[in-house]
């Protein structure tokens, strides 16, 4: 069987190494799908006006595909999964038939198990994190009380405000965790898959997904597939993206200007610059910062429990 | 003869294994390993093959690299390169290169094509391209420009044009598809493919 379209697919994008080691093994033996090989590369580097110089994404080829053969990695980026919506657009028939069964089996399911209670859920509302842990936290205009345990929903378009003295960790239902430093706005987008940074500093650990996770700042936006990192917004209007792990790509939202982040890097995005060049950046002062804001956490509510505690001797 | 390439502290950082100090040596070298490969094996995959196979072995030779002789590696390397395309032809049965050349031959010099026969090459293309792009709607002449000829990425092409990169994967398979359908481009296609299998006879 051949298999132009995953060729055509892996010299456009490229593929998940598993699935490009397998298309390799059969293009080796396969006279004609290595003839169809040649002839899209051939055809790629026509269209980039030069039919005897490699391209970009060739030399790109060559780097992830030797790194991945000596068991080396540039970034996350590298050993990620195939992603859905790529599946989507380069064999559109298989994942649409496997999609229309699914969307007939939930539908049934739905049918079948629809009850009053789904009927008083808010309409166009979507869950998208939840508050596990916060102290001085305003959801949409709303003081929160304090707490250590999972009690409050964020929904999409939600807006979370973190006082001076306070500190909020909200877990993703996608998929990670976002911790939210004291003197810091922010807010969800629709989708929750972005976080509007509006001011202050938030420290994302996101978990491997297919979708990339965007932080927005006025002036850039930082995404990720699966990451630990903190991005900064100061009252000056700098911002910092500081990558503990993974890797993150920065853009500069008012002229396109794109850096990549690699672990223990950091750049900075000043009101007249562009993402400055990565530098090397020491992770321990944002998670000691995050310890602390902890530790003054639990010594809150430990107060309280002295203080109830005494009312009942 | 000093080499310029990568410098001194990279190469040092790829001796210890670095990762990113590799992909920095691959990169400042692929073109001059491509142009070895290309004597010995006539087709991109196959190239590409080799390239692979040269550069895991470099990976793995890499503590033999002389410190003191960082401003030889250049020359250690095409060495490296040279030796390593002899095992594999080997390896394949094959005892001599393409060309009917002797594969033990000096590699350091490859002939180029005439410039008259670029210039001719370059114009063909040229024009099969904009005639091309003449037939595209705006936006996707837009995109075409952006992605193919100025080399933007699809984050930068996303923000530019306010889509998706989803919008952006789906416009360059669209873009690729047609170009495949498209009697200009498939001629210069075929005229490159059959000048190289000519080159090798």
């Amino acid at each position: 069987m051949h298999v132009e379209n995953r060729i055509d697919r892996y010299l456009a994008e490229g593929l998940p190494p598993v699935s490009a080691a397998k298309l390799k093994d059969h293009v080796r033996e396969c006279d004609a799908c290595r003839a169809h090989y040649d002839r899209q590369v051939a055809l790629l580097r026509v269209l980039h006006g030069d039919v005897d110089k490699p391209t970009r994404v060739e030399d790109d080829r060559i780097v992830h595909l030797v790194l991945h053969g000596v068991r080396l990695s540039l970034s996350e980026e590298d050993t990620r999964e195939s992603n859905r919506i790529d599946r989507l657009v380069w064999a559109p028939v298989p994942v649409l038939a496997v999609a229309a069964v699914m969307l007939l089996v939930l539908a049934f399911g739905f049918w079948q198990l629809a009850s009053p209670a789904d009927e008083l859920a808010p309409a166009g509302t979507v869950k998208i994190a939840q508050i596990v842990k916060g102290r001085g936290v305003v959801v949409n205009g709303v003081r929160l009380k304090p707490s250590m345990k999972a009690e409050t929903d964020i929904y999409a378009n939600t807006r979370v405000e973190v006082g001076k003295n306070g500190i909020a960790e909200i877990k993703l239902i996608a998929g990670g965790t976002v911790r939210i430093y004291p003197k810091t706005s922010i807010s969800f987008a629709p989708d929750g898959e972005r976080l509007d940074l509006e001011i202050g500093r938030v420290w994302c650990l996101i978990d491997k997904r297919n979708t990339p996770f965007l932080v927005r700042t006025d002036t850039i936006e930082a995404w990720v597939i699966g990451t630990s990192f903190v991005v900064e917004r100061e009252e000056t209007g700098e911002t910092e993206v500081r990558v503990m792990k993974g890797t993150v790509a920065v853009n500069d939202r008012r002229k396109p200007a794109l850096v990549l982040v690699n672990d223990r890097q950091k750049t900075k995005v000043t009101k007249d610059a562009p993402p400055s060049r990565p530098v090397a950046y020491t992770p321990r002062r944002d998670k000691s910062a995050w310890d602390h804001f902890v530790e003054v956490l639990l010594q809150f509510f430990r107060q309280i429990g002295r203080a109830v505690e005494g009312l009942f001797e | 003869m000093k080499e310029h390439f990568v410098d001194r502290a990279t190469l040092e950082e790829f001796r210890r294994g670095d990762g990113s100090a590799f992909a920095e040596v691959i990169r400042a070298y692929t073109p001059s390993i491509r142009f070895q490969v290309m004597r010995y094996w006539q087709g991109v995959f196959q190239c590409e093959e080799a390239m692979q196979e040269i550069w895991v072995h470099t990976y793995q030779q890499r503590e033999a690299l002389d410190p003191s002789r960082f401003g030889e590696f250049g020359a250690w390397l095409a060495t490296l390169a040279r030796n390593r395309c002899i095992d594999l032809l080997r390896k394949q049965g094959r005892t001599i290169g393409p060309n009917t050349k002797d594969p033990t031959e000096t590699i350091d010099r490859v002939e180029e094509p005439p410039d008259q026969e670029n210039a001719v090459a370059a114009s063909e293309i040229r024009a099969a391209l904009d005639s091309f792009k003449a037939k595209l709607k705006p936006h996707w002449r837009t995109f075409f420009v952006l992605h193919f000829e100025q080399g933007l990425g699809y984050a930068e092409i996303a923000a530019r044009l306010s889509i998706g990169r989803t919008r952006c994967k789906y416009m360059k398979r669209v873009l690729l598809a047609r170009a495949k359908r498209n009697a200009d481009l498939r001629a210069i296609v075929g005229r490159s493919l059959d000048s190289e299998v000519d080159n090798a006879r």
